[in-house]
């Protein structure tokens, strides 16, 4: 009995000695780690584009229709004048290290344009559009199916025929243009932050995520720009959950998420959301309590759209 | 003097031997034990658990994933290999209950131990200051180790509290009543942590960290009391087997018991009703975008829940607990289908979905109650078959199934959020509540309620396998009832031929304890004239003191 517990007790050992040389063999460091992830990233929304681009071939290929709301949020001021309201939108600012940036009595507003969209092929389309303004200060859920009640302030109808456009869109947005370039997949790959999809068993589910960083001038910050600055003066440092951003240094930053849902063949999209935040840091109290202030950073507008597409037969 | 001494000894121990032999049976077996003090004070005890467990089972998840920050897969899987941790922790503290032999029992000297250090483990893991220092691998590493240590110490609460009441009195229409009566308490207990993160979320103006510190701070250190005070004055009437199972015969016994296995394995297999509660603050959420619909859809569960428990004792009367599980569980999956199905049609206004959700939780509260009854019942079953009692590891398994069907919910629950493109808050950002897409809240909405209705079906199989009906019952506690009547005789008998040494029931060195443990029993009892202290067991002990001094009075 006692040689059978010594027997145990060095396979044991063994057994432990082996796994942690093969855990140390395995491990990596940490920029190699990094690495990794950044490829990996990339592999996998570069794998995604693909599709999207079958899939906009496939989509407008075929005739169909779609409904649907194109909803953005702003920041901003409500004045009421000779009994006229008007918003002062965009109040939202940086501000310093001695003024509150994000202004106090600032209310989110929200802005909505409602889309018909009859398309035959590239050369014959029709797409009607309507704006709605809410000069409430409920937020964007609450008022989200409530379009009815809403102010509509235009209705505009733009159409193509035999490749020959007329009529005119509210705010000079083409619907059809905007769906076009989500799919083609242009502005998704910079600074991806990860592409994902899952099977379900009729529809497939995808989804390509992206992040932009902006400096002080507007201006783009690449992961280039900031390897090469890194140890003095990067905007960010770590990675993946561990990302910690400068925000003396990032004064903006936009989160982009495009999901399609397509069927199994990969033949059309049966709906498409696009979903943007754009964020800004600023200077405000550190707490209710403590009044020194701090930098912060938060969502500051978000747009959404969401497309179901109706094939025609 | 003598004769008078050992006739009085012996209608305390047998109060029902003048009767007729028919009656005496049933008498025994419909004796009242339990004290109002019992009823009370083990349910607070059970109130207190469960606000415990009902913390961190129902807001541990979100506390990771958007206040601290880790990613739901990695909380997901730690949940679900400290569940699986729990395969071997529980199992054992079952049957260390089951050796233990103290003046207190078996179960209680464990709450006393236990309580106090669990509360703290549970203040620890929801503090956020912990966890601002540390980067990603650090929080989970955190994470892991507070998890295991609770996992552990809630064990050695959990085990003895559930088997109380087994031991706490052989009359199974009580066992039902203490049951009943402290899941309804511990089901309110659950919902403490809602009223509490409700009302600190009001008063730190939706500061969400800050509000789920505070809640486990008041929980944390009331828990404890309230259990200590269970152990302390709930009695432990039902006096173990003489036998002290080993470790293998703990694991065995499941196997073994073919009910019981029947039992757990169902019981395992109703982990997917507990997504209902666990998704309430994702729906209110991210659905209808306000936090505070949370308690308006938390609280009529809850209340329904306890409807159901307070029905379940009376609906037993009409069914036996086999039927009433499959009854209750169809019911539930029923309720929940219909809501889905409301919804998808255009039924979407929060009010409408709360008032159906109130109609399906009630189903939940028999769920609640019934599969305890038939832990008892199968305990009864197997002292009828081979003459042991094991609630050590009966209850201790309760309890594993209990916390591995919390991780499988857990780690499913995870993974089905990541499945439908759940997005996480950014912990870099001060105040975010990502939108989620119309493809991931109907997600969210499946989880909440068809998902779970389909699953929880599953549940029924291996009960229509289970044997233990109404009659079979019946037949077992008469059976038992008769069994000891004898034991006490037997005890009778033995006392009167031992004078020294160890007895089959009693060692020596316990002897003079448990003498002096009766005495102060027996004295309260007389000036309270409450016959139901001097119970048959208890009772026998007395009269071991009246007939050893008797005879050493002899021997002088």
């Amino acid at each position: 009995m006692k040689a059978k517990k010594k027997i145990l007790l060095l396979t044991s050992i063994l057994l432990l000695a082996v796994m942690c040389f093969a855990l140390l063999a395995g491990c990596k460091s940490s920029e190699e780690k990094e690495k990794d992830y950044y490829e990996n990233i990339t592999k996998s929304v570069d794998k995604r584009v693909e599709t999207l681009n079958v899939l906009s071939q496939n989509v407008f290929s075929r005739a169909w229709t779609a409904k649907f709301m194109y909803a953005f949020t702003y920041y901003g001021i409500k004045d009421e004048e000779s009994g006229q309201k008007t918003i002062t939108p965009d109040t939202v600012t940086r501000g310093s290290a001695d003024t509150e940036g994000w202004q106090s009595g600032s209310s989110q507003f929200v802005h909505f344009m409602y889309f018909e969209v009859d398309y035959t092929n590239e050369e014959n389309y029709t797409v009607k559009t309507t704006t709605f303004e809410d000069t409430s200060r409920k937020n964007y859920y609450a008022n989200k199916d409530k379009i009815s009640k809403f102010n509509k302030t235009g209705e505009l109808t733009y159409t193509v025929k035999d490749g020959v456009a007329a009529g005119q869109l509210a705010d000079g947005i083409d619907p059809v243009f905007v769906i076009k370039l989500s799919v083609d997949g242009e502005f998704i790959k910079q600074n991806g932050i990860g592409a994902s999809d899952n099977f379900r068993i009729y529809t497939h589910f995808m989804r390509v995520e992206t992040r932009q960083v902006r400096g002080a001038e507007g201006n783009l910050i690449t992961k280039s720009d900031n390897d090469a600055l890194a140890g003095n003066g990067a905007y960010w440092s770590g990675y993946g959950e561990d990302i910690k951003y400068d925000w003396e240094k990032v004064y903006g930053m936009s989160n982009n998420r495009l999901t399609v849902l397509y069927d199994k063949g990969k033949k059309k999209i049966n709906s498409l959301e696009i979903y943007n935040e754009d964020i800004i840091s600023y200077y405000t109290k550190q707490d209710k309590v403590n009044t020194k202030l701090v930098l912060k950073a938060d969502v500051v507008r978000f747009h959404e759209m969401v497309v179901k597409f109706n094939y025609k037969k | 003097m003598e004769e008078s001494i050992q006739q009085e000894s012996a209608s305390e121990v047998l109060p029902i031997q003048e009767e007729s032999g028919d009656n005496s049976a049933n008498d025994l077996a419909n004796k009242k034990y339990l004290k109002k003090r019992d009823y009370i004070f083990f349910s607070l005890a059970q109130f207190a658990s469960s606000a415990v467990t009902g913390l961190v089972q129902g807001y541990l998840l979100f506390f990771y994933t958007v206040c601290v920050g880790i990613s739901p897969a990695a909380v997901g899987t730690m949940f679900l290999v400290s569940k699986i941790f729990d395969g071997l922790n529980d199992p054992i503290m079952g049957v260390i209950v089951d050796r233990t032999r103290t003046k207190w029992g078996k179960m209680r000297p464990y709450l006393f131990g236990a309580a106090i250090p669990w509360g703290i483990l549970t203040i620890i893991m929801f503090m956020p200051g912990i966890y601002s220092s540390m980067n990603g691998a650090g929080k989970v590493a955190f994470m892991w180790i507070t998890y295991l240590l609770y996992s552990i110490l809630g064990t050695a609460v959990g085990v003895p509290l559930n088997g109380l009441p087994a031991v706490a009195s052989p009359n199974t229409d009580e066992r039902a009543k203490i049951i009943s009566i402290s899941r309804i308490l511990g089901s309110i207990g659950e919902q403490s942590a809602l009223v509490l993160l409700t009302l600190f979320l009001i008063i730190t103006q939706d500061n969400y960290p800050s509000s789920y510190m505070l809640m486990a701070l008041i929980i944390g250190i009331l828990g404890p009391l309230f259990m200590v005070l269970g152990a302390k004055f709930v009695k432990e009437r039902l006096e173990p087997t003489s036998r002290t199972p080993n470790v293998l015969e703990g694991f065995k016994y499941l196997f073994k018991n073919k009910q019981f296995l029947l039992l757990i394995c169902s019981n395992l297999l109703t982990f997917f009703r507990n997504f209902v509660s666990a998704m309430i603050i994702y729906v209110v959420s991210y659905i209808y975008a306000n936090g505070s619909l949370q308690i308006i859809f938390s609280l009529p569960g809850a209340v329904a829940s306890m409807i159901g428990m307070m029905i379940a004792p009376k609906m037993r009367k009409l069914m036996d607990s086999k039927r009433l599980f499959i009854l209750a569980t169809i019911w539930h999956s029923a309720a929940l289908a219909l809501i889905f199905f409301i919804y998808i049609i255009g039924g979407k206004a929060w009010w409408l979905v709360a008032i159906l959700m109130f109609i399906a939780m009630i189903p939940v509260g028999i769920l609640n109650v019934i599969p305890h009854l038939m832990a008892t019942d199968t305990l009864d079953y197997w002292e009828d078959k081979t003459g042991d009692r094991c609630e050590g590891i009966t209850f201790s398994l309760m309890s594993l199934r209990s916390k591995v069907s919390s991780g499988l919910k857990d780690y499913t629950m995870s993974y089905l959020l990541v499945f439908f493109g759940f997005s996480q808050a950014l912990p870099f950002l001060s105040d975010h509540t990502p939108v989620q897409s119309d493809f991931t809240k109907l997600g969210l909405f499946s989880i909440y309620t068809i998902i779970p209705a389909v699953l929880n079906l599953i549940s029924i199989v291996p009960i229509l396998f289970y044997k233990l009906s109404g009659k079979k019952m019946a037949e077992i506690q008469g059976r038992l009832a008769v069994k000891r009547l004898e034991d006490a005789k037997r005890l009778e008998g033995i006392v009167d031929e031992e004078v020294k040494g160890e007895s089959d029931v009693y060692s020596v060195v316990a002897e003079e304890e448990r003498k002096q443990e009766l005495a102060k029993e027996l004295d309260e009892a007389q000036s309270n004239a409450d016959a139901s202290t001097a119970d048959v067991l208890l009772g026998g002990a007395t009269e071991i003191n009246d007939v050893m001094d008797v005879d050493k009075k002899e021997e002088e």
